[in-house]
């Protein structure tokens, strides 16, 4: 059958994406049929229609076309509104990250997937990457006994230059804590660990997000960010979220994770299969599989089935819960419980 | 020269003073063999030098007392040197407590003897190259420093397991990095840290955060499969970052047959067995002697002060604080001499 599909909301830096390998499959395959896209904001919505083709449409019209699924990728404080309305027309909903600002919102949203028997998806794209599942089978495995300590690396160019909202507390929820811990939470998460407490130092860094953010000072918001954690299990993990690799950096940033445990030593590096680069500028580009497209060809599985994604509404919950931590320790400069939800 | 003139003594001849040893090659003359200690008397012998029964006999020997001793036997053999001002380089960590390094500091001052603690890893070249840089302020001023050294346990037995003596990993290892971090991002107004154990294994990470508004996050463990040793180092600024893994590869590497055994030399049992030596050049434990030698002899000042190693052991100590209390916690405040954290000036 034909999926149909449409974005909710494209500000997110991920939505060109998303569109450009639904569209090739909707090319190729026929498949899938994109319906198009809503978007709140006029010029977002007209440079994305210009961008990728795709039709801008009111969200009641969208949702009137009866998509199976529908991706939500507007700013994270937009995010409940379109699930509620994905939900009561009856979509499977793929949903950014994180996934919503406070727990409250997710809690709600969960309520709605749940009443309308749609299944809520949370884009954990990492989670399809061949290492990450090399990486927790080994752990599972017991093959590398047990973790001592994860050293976790999400550090980036901030986002905000090209996207605005990124920088903007009331659109995102934050800065750097709220863009790139739950990642790396999550993999902590699926490799079965469970977090105990969170410790957190969350700074501004002025020189490092757009100028209007950087002229708030110490009121802006956090670029830098070191977090750890006390596992369950008795291990510790680390993460660095900050916004901290300069506009010249060869690449948006990276994603790795070092496990040093009782009987080895692996080192993580999602996007290490690139090649270099160089003329009138450096860079570094992949050719390691696409981690969107195997996360998108996961929600088509969802949308086509009803079964559950590979990360559900509860994964994006318990990263969510890490990062509300965070941000509490950061306020308190104290170590924040995380008690079993 | 006056540098020419000085002498040195070792006191120590375990691992450390065998480092030291080959790092100072012909400058050093004398070492403190205690009575019935046959591994020093053998050391001794290894390296040609002088074996001395006593502290004393060695102090008359030599200008300059090298200590590579257990940590706390650091404060009564540099307040003796010094009593017999002698000058004196010592191991890292200077002591177990600001108030004994703090005393090995005034002791030196007050005997007009130079101290100075050896904290090597200012003088690895790829941290020396990546402080250039921001002393440089080619990437800003920082604000996020990872800096990360994870190895094998210490071999069964060693003392460095005994806690009471070498301070765990928080002082033993992570100082090497919390000094740095206070080098390059200031001095520190609250330390939060976290540890797991498996057996013998720990593992420890901890973070800083700078008065100066950086956080630095230093990872040490003592948990790696053995021979396996990695550090690593990213600091980023307010205009770029610098980053390091001891995963880079090396000038050379070979494949196809492995390299021949080696074979010392025919005369090696004659003198310091110097064919297996990595170069002076490349050697950061002879470069920090050297510099020390250097700067005692020309009156020049160090690259680390004794005010640094002083604040150093407070760090460590704080970590260790925020391990047992499970909180975040101000460390132990240190009288400083104003030329320690953020010093871009002192040259090799």
């Amino acid at each position: 059958m034909t999926l149909r599909l449409a974005l909710l909301g494209v500000a997110h830096v991920h939505a060109e994406a998303y569109a450009a390998l639904l569209r090739g499959r909707e090319q190729r395959q026929g498949d899938v049929q994109l319906l198009g896209f809503s978007e709140a904001d006029p010029a977002l919505a007209r440079d994305f229609a210009l961008g990728t083709g795709l039709t801008c449409l009111p969200l009641g019209e969208v949702l009137a076309a009866g998509p199976h699924g529908v991706i939500v990728c507007s700013e994270t404080s937009g995010h409940l509104d379109l699930v509620r309305a994905a939900a009561g027309a009856g979509a499977h909903v793929l949903c950014e990250k994180p996934i919503a600002i406070h727990e409250q919102d997710a809690l709600s949203m969960e309520q709605a997937c749940t009443a309308a028997g749609v299944q809520f998806v949370t884009a954990f794209p990492a989670r399809f990457s061949a290492g990450v599942q090399a990486l927790g089978q080994a752990i599972g495995s017991g093959e590398l006994g047990a973790a001592l300590a994860y050293t976790g690396v999400n550090h980036s160019v901030a986002p905000d230059r090209h996207h605005p909202w990124f920088s903007r507390p009331e659109l995102s929820g934050g800065g750097a804590g709220m863009d790139h811990i739950v990642h790396l939470a999550d993999l902590l998460r699926f490799f079965g660990e469970r977090p105990a407490e969170v410790y957190a130092r969350l700074r501004p860094v002025p020189e490092w997000v757009r100028p209007d953010a950087g002229s708030l000072g110490e009121h802006g918001p956090d670029a830098a960010g070191l977090v750890t954690l006390r596992l369950a299990s008795g291990a510790t993990a680390s993460i660095d979220c900050s916004w901290s690799r300069p506009p010249g950096y060869p690449r948006w940033g990276q994603l790795r994770l070092d496990l040093v445990a009782s009987r080895g030593v692996a080192c993580l590096d999602v996007f290490a299969q690139q090649l270099q680069v160089s003329g009138a500028g450096y860079g570094w580009e992949g050719y390691g599989p696409d981690l969107n497209a195997s996360m998108l060809d996961d929600f088509l599985r969802v949308c086509r089935t009803g079964a559950a994604g590979r990360a559900d509404w509860r994964d994006g919950y318990e990263a969510l819960r890490v990062v509300r931590a965070a941000y509490a320790s950061a306020a308190s400069g104290q170590p924040v419980p995380l008690a079993e939800d | 020269m006056t540098a020419a003139a000085l002498r040195v003594g070792l006191i120590g001849a375990g691992l450390m003073g065998r480092t030291h040893a080959r790092a100072w090659g012909d400058l050093l003359g004398a070492v403190y063999v205690p009575p019935g200690d046959e591994g020093a008397a053998r050391f001794a012998r290894e390296f040609g030098l002088r074996p001395c029964a006593t502290p004393e006999e060695l102090f008359a020997q030599v200008e300059i007392v090298d200590l590579c001793t257990p940590t706390p036997t650091h404060l009564t053999y540099t307040l003796a040197a010094a009593r017999a001002g002698r000058h004196v380089i010592c191991e890292k960590p200077a002591a177990l407590s600001v108030e004994d390094a703090e005393a090995m500091r005034l002791g030196c001052e007050a005997a007009g003897v130079r101290l100075f603690i050896a904290h090597v890893l200012r003088f690895f070249p790829q941290y020396r190259a990546a402080q250039e840089q921001v002393a440089l302020g080619r990437i800003g001023t920082p604000r996020v420093l990872r800096l990360s050294r994870v190895g094998s346990p210490p071999g069964a037995g060693s003392w460095l397991h005994d806690e009471a003596q070498s301070g765990g990993v928080p002082l033993d290892l992570m100082l090497h990095d919390l000094d740095y971090a206070r080098w390059l991002a200031g001095e520190v107004g609250s330390v939060y840290a976290a540890q797991s154990r498996q057996g013998q294994l720990v593992m420890v990470q901890a973070t800083l955060q700078h008065t100066g508004g950086a956080i630095s996050l230093i990872e040490g463990g003592w948990a790696a499969p053995a021979g396996v040793f990695r550090t690593s180092l990213d600091v980023a600024g307010t205009l770029g970052a610098t980053e390091w893994n001891s995963d880079a590869l090396p000038p050379l590497r070979r494949f196809g047959p492995p390299a021949p055994p080696h074979v010392p030399d025919a005369d090696a049992s004659a003198g310091p067995p110097v064919a297996s030596l990595p170069s002076v050049d490349d050697d950061p434990y002879a470069a920090e002697l050297h510099h020390a030698y250097h700067a005692i002899g020309h009156g020049l000042p160090f690259l680390v002060t004794p005010a640094d190693a002083v604040a150093a052991v407070a760090l460590g100590l704080a970590v260790r604080e925020s391990l047992a209390t499970g909180r975040a916690v101000v460390p132990q405040a240190v009288a400083g001499d104003g030329s320690g954290a953020a010093a871009g000036t002192v040259r090799l």
